[in-house]
């Protein structure tokens, strides 16, 4: 484990991610002390104003206003937050059941995997975004739907990649000594194999964590997310898209912020890959 | 207890079969078998060691898993103390395994890379019901000097040894519930010949000491 974290810390990019992705955690959890305006408040005296490099820039507002007033910087810190918790409820969402399902597949094997395994390649078949869009749809917009709809879609890669695992370790000797000893088969699985899944495990939940970010900006800048006036990534992006030519900062800026989110868990998911994949190592 | 009246035999095995079905064809039917054990029987008294010799691929291994039911027979009956086990249900099942155990061929495999040596011994303890961590490290630290090791060697991770300590780790966890039977499954092809010797002095001491009754599956004469 120490070699990995080394390995880890030798791969520039993947700290590049850590960064990224500590300073967006600290963004979220310290949002009402980092935000220099109320994210939420109008003004009308200060519509479209620019951002502060710009020749009628003003300290006021650093990345200037939207077509409301309301102070861009703001909004994309109290974003972050949005995102943040989409990353974590609709990935744990799919962590959970992915995880849950997969194990109990690759272990009992037989009728029980050929129809779980089955349901998964049902939900794959579709193209993920709309299958939100269906399950939005269905529940109505919401941030809450909108994280249970990517939660929903993201439960096939978790479920495949334990089961492949669990049936590469099942084989092992160790896993008929749990038996053995008079080890049930939830302990067999929880206790025994699946902490030697968790490499392959933990990339996935990273680099899962990034499309989710972007799927929920996805889902709000077509208006099935987080809806007005909560300050979303992708909703400010949609509000703004008239003002393309008038005033570019408004959308500039929380385009930005995704990409910098989702590149930040990208760097890291890859660089965990190469940390954890004794394979890929020299 | 009655049992042993009727019958000298700690472990009798009668007509035991396993085949593995080789699937095929539109529907999945059953197309042939592949022939693991057929027809095998043996008995073991108390305190006696059997050995098992065979060449490679003819099913020792599950001969000797069928015993334990870590695999299920075909058809067959084992009967261990005097009770027919093939019939047992999971919990009746779980019951027994305190009284036999087995020791595997590939040290490297058999531990799980994720516990602790003190782990590893210590839960057939834990599943059987010895719930307080005190009595159960001071059991494992008895069981690691039982074996030849150490108290430091108690906190660290399979990898971190060798080949015939790892196989040790493995006796000690075998031992961890004091069993009447132990399955050698091999317990020294993988070592080489100064380890083997080693173990196999291991093993008979054990013997001496517990009154335990071995199965002693291999395919190398020598070590018989």
């Amino acid at each position: 484990m120490l070699e990995q974290l080394s390995q880890l810390w030798r791969n520039k990019t993947a700290v590049l991610g850590l960064v990224i992705i500590t300073v967006f955690m600290l963004t979220a959890v310290f949002a009402p002390l980092l935000s220099p305006h109320d994210p939420l408040e109008t003004s009308l005296y200060d519509q479209l104003k620019p951002p502060v490099w710009h020749e009628n820039g003003k300290w006021k507002n650093i990345l200037g206003t939207d077509d409301l007033g309301r102070d861009t910087l703001s909004r994309i810190i109290f974003g972050a937050r949005v995102s943040l918790a989409v990353a974590l409820v609709s990935v744990g969402l799919a962590f959970v059941c992915g995880t849950l399902l997969g194990s109990i597949s690759g272990y009992y094997k037989g009728t029980v995997d050929s129809i779980v395994m089955r349901i998964m390649d049902m939900i794959l078949a579709f193209p993920y975004l709309l299958l939100a869009i269906v399950v939005v749809a269905y529940l109505g917009p919401s941030l809450r739907n909108a994280m249970m709809a990517i939660g929903v879609t993201y439960i096939p890669r978790f479920a495949r990649i334990v089961r492949g695992s669990m049936l590469e370790e099942y084989e092992k000797d160790y896993v008929m000594a749990a038996r053995s000893i008079g080890a049930r088969d939830w302990r067999i699985i929880f206790l025994a194999i699946l902490p030697n899944c968790m490499g392959p495990l933990i990339v996935q939940t990273t680099l899962s964590m990034a499309s989710a970010i972007l799927d929920a900006a996805a889902l709000s800048f077509l208006g099935l997310g987080a809806q007005p006036p909560t300050p979303e990534w992708g909703g400010m992006i949609a509000m703004s898209r008239g003002l393309i030519l008038r005033a570019s900062w408004v959308m500039t800026f929380p385009g930005i912020a995704i990409l910098l989110a989702v590149l930040g868990f990208n760097l890291f998911g890859d660089g965990l890959r190469d940390a954890l994949d004794p394979r890929l190592r020299d | 207890m009655p049992d042993h009246a009727i019958s000298p035999y700690l472990l009798e095995a009668n007509d035991m079969v396993k085949y593995y079905p080789i699937k095929g064809g539109v529907f999945f039917k059953q197309v042939a078998a592949v022939k693991a054990v057929d027809g095998v029987s043996l008995n073991i008294r108390r305190g006696e060691t059997l050995g098992l010799v065979g060449e490679s691929g003819c099913g020792k291994t599950t001969f000797g898993r069928i015993i334990l039911r870590l695999e299920e027979p075909t058809a067959g009956e084992v009967i261990f103390e005097g009770e027919n086990i093939v019939a047992y249900d999971q919990s009746q099942m779980r019951a027994v395994r305190k009284k036999m155990q087995i020791i595997f061929q590939d040290p490297f495999s058999s531990l799980n890379p994720r516990k602790t040596v003190s782990q590893i011994i210590g839960e057939p303890l834990l599943i059987h019901g010895l719930k307080q961590r005190r009595q159960r490290e001071d059991r494992v630290l008895e069981l690691l000097h039982v074996v030849g090791m150490r108290k430091e060697h108690m906190r660290r991770y399979p990898h971190m040894f060798s080949g015939g300590q790892r196989q040790r780790i493995g006796v000690a966890r075998a031992l961890a519930l004091n069993p009447d039977l132990i399955v050698c499954d091999e317990a020294v092809s993988a070592l080489d010949v100064s380890i083997q010797a080693q173990v196999l002095n291991l093993l008979k001491e054990l013997q001496d000491e517990f009154g335990l009754t071995y199965l002693f599956i291999s395919h190398d004469l020598h070590v018989v």
